[in-house]
């Protein structure tokens, strides 16, 4: 790109435009997840989420993260040891 | 209390009721049905407050990221129109029972808060810096294996250096987040801001912006732009009011 302002190639002000629209865009999806997946008003209930075929299942809905086969063993302890758990 | 519901589908008993937002304006008025970014969504009120839903059916299992974009989209397609609560991802209630229930009994909350935010938005702003060279300085330089101090001895004193480094760096940065508040907050009815949440990320702000000021802050947010090329500002929103919510509303389930 000719840059007539300078009269020469404004390649470095180019690279550091796209560079600044890629940290742009990064930084948008990443304030879009951080509001959406944490923030919000909190009702209640649980929910089983996917992620690239590995099943996650939140919690009531709180910050806690944790696979299904984890929460099965939990639940599995728990079984174990005050019998079926509803 | 006019209390009205419709029905938004014949599926929502298999799956419940996926809600989006809490709202008391526009929405409420809604007669029937209304589609926001391909999705068929209803308002179930009670009073005068209102959540907006949609039928879960058998989407009630959701994928990272794609539902949580869609997610997003219906939020902010409906903010556009109406002041509104998000509610947080991934909240689905067995039925429009569920549902009234929770807006009768946290009314005066959502009413309280409603009043908080009505007809302001919420507007982000990230300070940017690549600080390699910040974050180095004052370390000790690393002699040759030959004299000084015994491993244990230079190991805690790079640990005191770089300790030392890091206070000395969120001093500064505090000290230019304040600078930015003092441009930015009188164009905000509210403001908060965190620095340092990870070594590029100087300053990670939210305010809460009258509708109608919003072009005027971002025109002081490209001044401060102009004022500090070194560094990136990046300013998103509007968005949704997420980070001006009571607490209470942010942790407390049914």
């Amino acid at each position: 790109m000719y840059d007539h302002a300078r009269g020469g190639v404004a390649r470095p002000r180019a690279n550091a435009a796209r560079r600044q629209s890629a940290d742009g865009r990064e930084v948008t999806l990443l304030e879009i997840l951080d509001r959406v997946l944490d923030k919000g008003v909190v009702l209640s209930g649980d929910l089983t989420l996917s992620v690239a075929d590995v099943d996650l299942i939140f919690l009531g809905l709180k910050v806690m993260l944790a696979s299904v086969e984890r929460a099965e063993a939990l639940r599995g302890g728990l079984e174990e040891k005050y019998g079926t758990v509803e | 209390m006019n209390e009205r519901v419709e029905r938004p589908g014949r599926d929502a008993a298999v799956g419940g009721y996926y809600v989006y937002a809490i709202v008391s304006g526009k929405h409420i008025a809604e007669a029937r049905l209304f589609t926001v970014e391909d999705a068929t969504l209803a308002c179930v009120t009670f009073s005068d407050i209102g959540a907006v839903i949609r039928a879960a059916g058998c989407d009630a299992r959701l994928t990272l990221p794609y539902d949580a974009l869609r997610h997003a989209r219906i939020i902010q397609a409906l903010m556009r129109e109406d002041t509104l609560l998000p509610v947080r991802f991934g909240t689905i209630l067995p039925n429009e029972q569920a549902v009234r229930a929770l807006l009768a009994e946290r009314y005066l909350s959502f009413k309280r808060n409603l009043a908080r935010v009505m007809n302001r938005v919420e507007l982000g702003l990230c300070v940017l810096c690549h600080r390699e060279r910040e974050w180095s300085d004052g370390q000790p330089e690393t002699s040759g294996a030959t004299a000084g101090p015994p491993p244990g001895t230079r190991y805690l004193r790079e640990r005191a250096f770089e300790y030392a480094a890091v206070e000395r760096l969120k001093r500064q940065v505090t000290a230019q987040a304040e600078a930015i508040q003092r441009r930015l907050l009188p164009l905000a009815v509210e403001g908060q801001y965190n620095v340092l949440t990870d070594p590029d990320l100087m300053v990670n702000a939210q305010y809460l912006v009258e509708r109608s000021l919003v072009e005027l802050f971002r025109s002081e947010v490209r001044q401060l732009q102009a004022d500090q090329p070194e560094q990136h500002f990046f300013c998103s929103g509007p968005w949704a009011p997420y980070n001006f919510i009571d607490h209470e509303l942010l942790t407390r389930g049914l």
